[in-house]
């Protein structure tokens, strides 16, 4: 019963900002605002949800934009914010220098300060860099016109992936931490490599983070500006769509359920393995 | 056989560093070296930006160095910021919010790891899935609930989720609390337990203290995220009187970009990139100095505190 007490405000919340908001839009993407003082609704059926795929012409390619950041930058994200946390966990020279630096997307990484840098520096100048060093013309003659435009855009990548890890990074730290040094030492004297060590001991230990971390840097990504967003916000607030904003909301969310729990039953086994074993 | 002795000899084993390949070894200096320049790079351009003057900054010679050094800009981004009475007010707001975040998070993430009750699996389910709501899916019926119970306009909109477990974030930080109690042994809270100490009193006075880097981290973490935040407050309080600082910016920018864009109204505006540069710079200031004296705290604490799997 005791545990019911400690779970009071998240289940009080839980209905009041959780249950009630989602009940209350998914009943109105399927209605029609009668008045805007009682909030009585009339039923239209899926009229909010043939619009948005038939009738509006930026929704579907603000979804597949979303979508398709998604895709791309999660797994690189990831990756990229396992490798510097493995890189910075280790004893090495300047550790405190590099963490600082590794920690400033942390500090300045949301809201409208991460759109400002977005604007001013990442982009714009660290296209510049990618330009005029890595891609330079000599290069670029030498390479196909499609190989060119690939590495492009990969490279015009990089800052907005390193800049969108800082949280990643830091709860890879905090699981890297957390495995116990015995599991290396038994795998030395049993002549393990760094790499193998790196596959069978650290991967393993730390996969309920990389699920941990999947889904975060999902949430982060539609979680500041984004053009849905904007364009939801706009026909909610500006137009007063109230009814045709939710719908747009509820087919947003699937989408991302559906991706989430697609990841969910893909790592499922790796981590049952885990927790069995250990 | 000398040999075969040092060999058996664990103890030199277990002792000997893992040795790294010279080459994997450059390999991984190059890396971070690169890595943070690329974090640096904007950083340094923001902050030389805002230092430019108005003629440098149109002039596209004019990259790193700038012929006057012109602080006209922070005077001008700080007067229109208003900065210092918004200042108190975000870090009033800010604070509560925080305080909110890790009072309940801590809580309610403690019920999930010590407590064994009827539907734990199903509501710790509903945590991860509370996690992945955009908040654009909720934010109509958020808002009419608010102006309902006549929150709006006005902050306690903002400061009262976060006190319930909810908020910017607040899953995240739950998930968190709830890892950390899980990797700690219960002796501690048995033993207060078997002196007659209640729940919620042992998770105040034993518990909590115990979590002393969790609580540093998410405090960190939430006040970072609260203080940058401009999307809901922007709902909510609706008087730029009582804007926080963060949500200026925007009218800043939008002024530029309309005068670049060539609107009439904004013809006039006295501010440039340069202005608006040093106007984030600005808002990002108390948390940089804030950050330099925690930060100590904070790398220990990620370094004690741990998430394990589930």
């Amino acid at each position: 019963m005791t545990g019911y007490l400690f779970l009071a405000p998240w289940i009080i919340g839980g209905i009041l900002l959780l249950a009630y908001p989602l009940i209350f839009s998914f009943r109105l993407s399927f209605s029609e605002l009668e008045n805007f003082t009682t909030y009585k609704m009339n039923w239209v059926g899926l009229a909010h949800y043939k619009q948005a795929f038939l009738g509006d012409i930026h929704f579907v390619t603000c979804i597949t934009w979303g979508l398709r950041k998604i895709l791309l930058e999660t797994p690189i994200i990831v990756i990229f914010s396992l490798i510097v946390a493995i890189m910075i966990s280790r004893n090495i020279k300047g550790k405190g220098f590099f963490r600082s630096i590794f920690f400033l997307p942390v500090l300045l990484g949301t809201g409208y300060v991460m759109d400002m840098l977005n604007q001013q520096g990442i982009t714009v100048s660290s296209m510049e860099v990618t330009r005029e060093i890595l891609l330079s013309p000599t290069v670029q003659a030498y390479l196909p016109q499609e190989a060119y435009q690939f590495l492009s855009t990969l490279l015009s990548y990089i800052p907005t992936v390193l800049w969108g890890s800082g949280v990643q990074i830091v709860l890879f730290l905090i699981g890297i931490q957390k495995i116990p040094p015995e599991l290396y030492e038994s795998a030395r004297v049993d002549s393990a490599t760094e790499w193998e060590m790196f596959w069978k001991i650290t991967l393993p230990m730390i996969s309920p983070i990389i699920l941990l971390n999947i889904i975060y840097t999902i949430i982060a990504s539609y979680r500041d500006s984004s053009p849905l967003v904007n364009w939801i916000l706009f026909q909610g607030f500006d137009q007063g769509e109230f009814e045709y904003a939710s719908a747009m909301g509820w087919i947003f969310f699937a989408f991302v359920l559906i991706v989430i729990g697609l990841v969910a039953l893909c790592m499922r086994p790796f981590i049952n393995r885990v927790t069995k074993r250990y | 056989m000398n040999k075969l002795k040092k060999n058996l000899n664990l103890k030199t084993i277990l002792r000997k560093r893992p040795k790294l390949g010279i080459v994997f070894k450059l390999i991984m200096y190059i890396l971070l070296i690169d890595f943070a320049f690329i974090y640096l790079y904007p950083f340094l351009h923001m902050i030389i930006n805002s230092l430019k003057s108005a003629d440098d900054i149109l002039d596209v010679s004019v990259k790193w160095v700038p012929n006057e050094l012109c602080f006209d800009n922070f005077k001008l981004a700080f007067e229109s910021l208003d900065y210092v009475p918004r200042f108190f007010k975000t870090l009033l707001a800010v604070g509560l919010c925080s305080l909110g975040h890790v009072l309940s998070c801590s809580f309610i993430g403690y019920g999930f790891a010590r407590y064994n009750f009827r539907g734990k699996r199903i509501l710790f389910f509903l945590l991860i899935l509370s996690m992945v709501v955009p908040t654009q899916t909720i934010i109509v019926p958020l808002y009419i609930l608010y102006s309902k119970l006549g929150m709006i306009p006005g902050q306690l909109a903002i400061i009262l989720p976060s006190f319930l477990g909810f908020g910017l974030n607040g899953a995240l930080f739950v998930f968190i609390f709830r890892q950390f109690f899980l990797s700690l042994p219960a002796a501690l809270e048995e033993a207060s337990a078997i002196d007659g100490c209640g729940p919620v009193r042992t998770f105040f006075r034993i518990a909590l203290p115990i979590a002393k880097p969790t609580v540093i981290i998410s405090t960190v973490l939430g006040v970072v995220w609260h203080w940058n935040d401009f999307f809901e407050p922007g709902l909510y309080i609706q008087k730029q009187k009582n804007f926080y600082l963060s949500m200026i910016l925007p009218t800043m920018s939008e002024a530029v970009e309309n005068a670049k864009a060539g609107v009439q109204e904004a013809a006039e505006t006295p501010y440039t990139d340069a202005t608006v540069m040093a106007a984030v710079i600005l808002v990002v200031l108390p948390i940089f100095i804030g950050y330099m004296f925690i930060q100590r705290k904070f790398v220990q604490s990620i370094e004690t505190s741990g998430i394990t799997g589930e």
